[in-house]
């Protein structure tokens, strides 16, 4: 299950990134849209699935002790 | 080269191959060393590539390339060309008076101390006009043009300070740095941006 969700989280940051790679060297307001609204989304996905996973993890051992 | 747009590149290809390592092999975070990894590659590197990322479209916004891409600043990039001393952006532009790739902000960011915060939340709206909003028919200015803007380059400045026009009455400097007489008020440096007539004007070649 955490690896899953591991994983899932890894794909998500990777379109983030991409996303970001793609628009990082164009100066048009476009690009700066699809940064922040696609690659920002992903980014902050990825790292919030990372995050919620490692606090459901850690909650149960913390309530067994 | 290395840019600093370059730079921020390599950081995210750098964070994009840790992420993949953790698609290909998720079980690597079961290890005590793993979980580290895991932690940087999901949490910490993402999050500085993520910033990187943001100041660096955020530094791209202040570029006149920028600023002139979309449609309706089209005429006012031209006036930036137009042959006539009497015209200040065009005088400023074409004599490298502003940094030329900067031209736009450097004269409508706001020097104070969160003026470029607010220029940048300034630009967020005009990003929301341009794709989701109304365009006005006619563009103007959030406040009257402020003195402040122009006197962060001109104060002390020769050409300021004893400039005829400036000192023909002794009360014309102090009104011009409280901001009661403006710059740009009539009989003055009055021709900024004047895009009503952009395509009469007579246009300055830049050289390639």
């Amino acid at each position: 299950m955490m690896e899953r969700r591991f994983r899932l989280s890894a794909i998500l940051l990777l379109c983030g990134f991409g996303i970001e790679l793609a628009t990082l060297f164009s100066a048009h307001p476009a690009a700066f849209l699809v940064f922040f609204g696609a690659g920002g989304l992903f980014l902050a996905g990825g790292i919030g699935l990372y995050l919620l996973t490692l606090l459901q993890t850690l909650a149960p051992r913390r309530m067994s002790q | 080269m290395l840019t600093p747009a370059n730079l921020v590149a390599l950081f995210v290809i750098l964070a994009a191959a840790m992420a993949a390592v953790i698609v290909i092999k998720p079980a690597i975070a079961a290890t005590s060393a793993g979980k580290i990894f895991a932690f940087a590659a999901l949490l910490v590197i993402p999050a500085l590539a993520g910033w990187a990322g943001l100041t660096a479209h955020v530094e791209k916004s202040k570029e006149t390339e920028f600023c002139l891409s979309c449609h309706v600043m089209t005429p006012y990039g031209r006036s930036l060309h137009v042959d006539d001393r009497g015209h200040i952006p065009a005088v400023h532009y074409q004599n490298h008076l502003v940094p030329h790739d900067r031209a736009c902000f450097t004269c409508h960011t706001t020097y104070t101390m969160f003026g470029d915060y607010n220029a940048k939340l300034h630009g967020l709206r005009h990003i929301y006009i341009q794709y989701i909003g109304t365009m006005p028919q006619h563009i103007k200015l959030y406040s009257p043009y402020n003195n402040r803007e122009c006197l962060h380059c001109h104060e002390g400045a020769r050409s300021f300070e004893e400039g005829a026009m400036h000192n023909v009455d002794p009360a014309t400097l102090p009104a011009i740095r409280s901001n009661k007489l403006s710059c740009i008020s009539s009989g003055c440096h009055e021709t900024v941006h004047d895009v009503a007539n952009a395509n009469k004007q007579t246009l300055w070649k830049e050289p390639k």
